[in-house]
């Protein structure tokens, strides 16, 4: 009867297992440029080793208790795996960048630029199935 | 009797086994596409950004697109909606302001803040706290001179004076 339940449970969790571990699955190590990076969230933090990393900062504050228009600032960091890393930041980014960043999600792959001193001048991102 | 239940178990499980074996050979046989893929581009012009790389691999799936594709929609649906409803400027919202107001501070204060900021800096520490304190003296100073604070924390970063502990992000 032990055997019984055991091959059963066996079957069961082969079952199981196929729908945990189900669709396309893209790769998207975190990747440093100069004045660049991109990344996906869950591989930098899947992958092997503790450098990787990628990130977005948002904050948002008023200029009184009360006040209901927000000023906001934004930054993303990125640190790859042989420890390059870039980051940019901007103060009062346009409203589409700040509906980016709060929509990052685990799902998220982004890319971010910006010049030599650090000021971001663009930020992309894409909610993948693929890059979870 | 036993017997006969294990055989007749046995043979039910080898049939459902079998139909997934089937069902695996089917789905690897055709192109799997991504089940989602909502790309969104902003940018203030200048470079012409990559679009995400797609190595992707097909593996077994039983979750067809339209159910994950109403699943992510739920889930950015609802982190969409709370995310704006936190930026919004909401009072009642948990988390405490990290900066002060963009009406810059009288002189005096705004002094004394861009010296705490650069103390920071100076200091070479650059965990959670320094962060927070940084942004939050950064927020009563005019625009002019948060850059010029900003800048002088970038170049601390850049020149390894100032580095985050635990593998931190370089800036928050």
């Amino acid at each position: 009867m032990n055997k019984l339940f055991t091959v059963a449970a066996l079957t069961a969790g082969l079952l199981i297992q196929s729908t945990v571990f189900a669709g396309a699955n893209s790769n998207n190590t975190v990747s440093v440029g100069t004045a660049n990076a991109s990344g996906a969230f869950h591989d930098a933090r899947n992958n092997s080793g503790s450098t990787e990393r990628i990130s977005c900062y948002l904050g948002a504050y008023v200029s009184t208790i009360g006040n209901t228009v927000t000023n906001n600032y934004i930054s993303c960091s990125a640190t790859a795996a042989n420890g390059a890393s870039y980051y940019c930041y901007v103060y009062s980014p346009p409203e589409t960048w700040v509906q980016l960043v709060a929509a990052l999600n685990e799902s998220s792959w982004i890319y971010f630029y910006g010049d030599s001193a650090h000021h971001c001048q663009g930020l992309n991102s894409s909610q993948d199935s693929s890059n979870l | 009797m036993s017997k006969s239940i294990l055989i007749t178990v046995s043979l039910a499980c080898g049939v459902v086994f079998g139909a997934g074996i089937d069902r695996y050979v089917m789905l690897d046989s055709r192109t799997v596409a991504p089940a989602i893929a909502n790309v969104t581009e902003v940018r203030t012009g200048g470079i012409t950004p990559p679009v995400q790389p797609q190595q992707t691999k097909a593996t077994t799936a039983t979750l067809d697109s339209s159910q994950m594709r109403a699943m992510l929609r739920e889930e950015l649906g609802t982190a969409l909606t709370a995310a704006l409803a936190g930026v919004s400027g909401n009072a009642s919202t948990s988390k405490p302001a990290i900066a002060a107001p963009t009406t810059a501070a009288p002189p005096k204060q705004q002094q004394e803040a861009l010296l705490a900021a650069s103390e920071i800096i100076s200091s070479g520490q650059w965990g959670e706290q320094e962060r927070n304190s940084f942004h939050q003296k950064l927020g009563t100073l005019d625009p002019e001179m948060r850059e010029q604070a900003m800048q002088r924390l970038v170049q601390a970063i850049d020149s390894g004076t100032l580095k985050s502990p635990n593998g931190g992000p370089p800036l928050l």
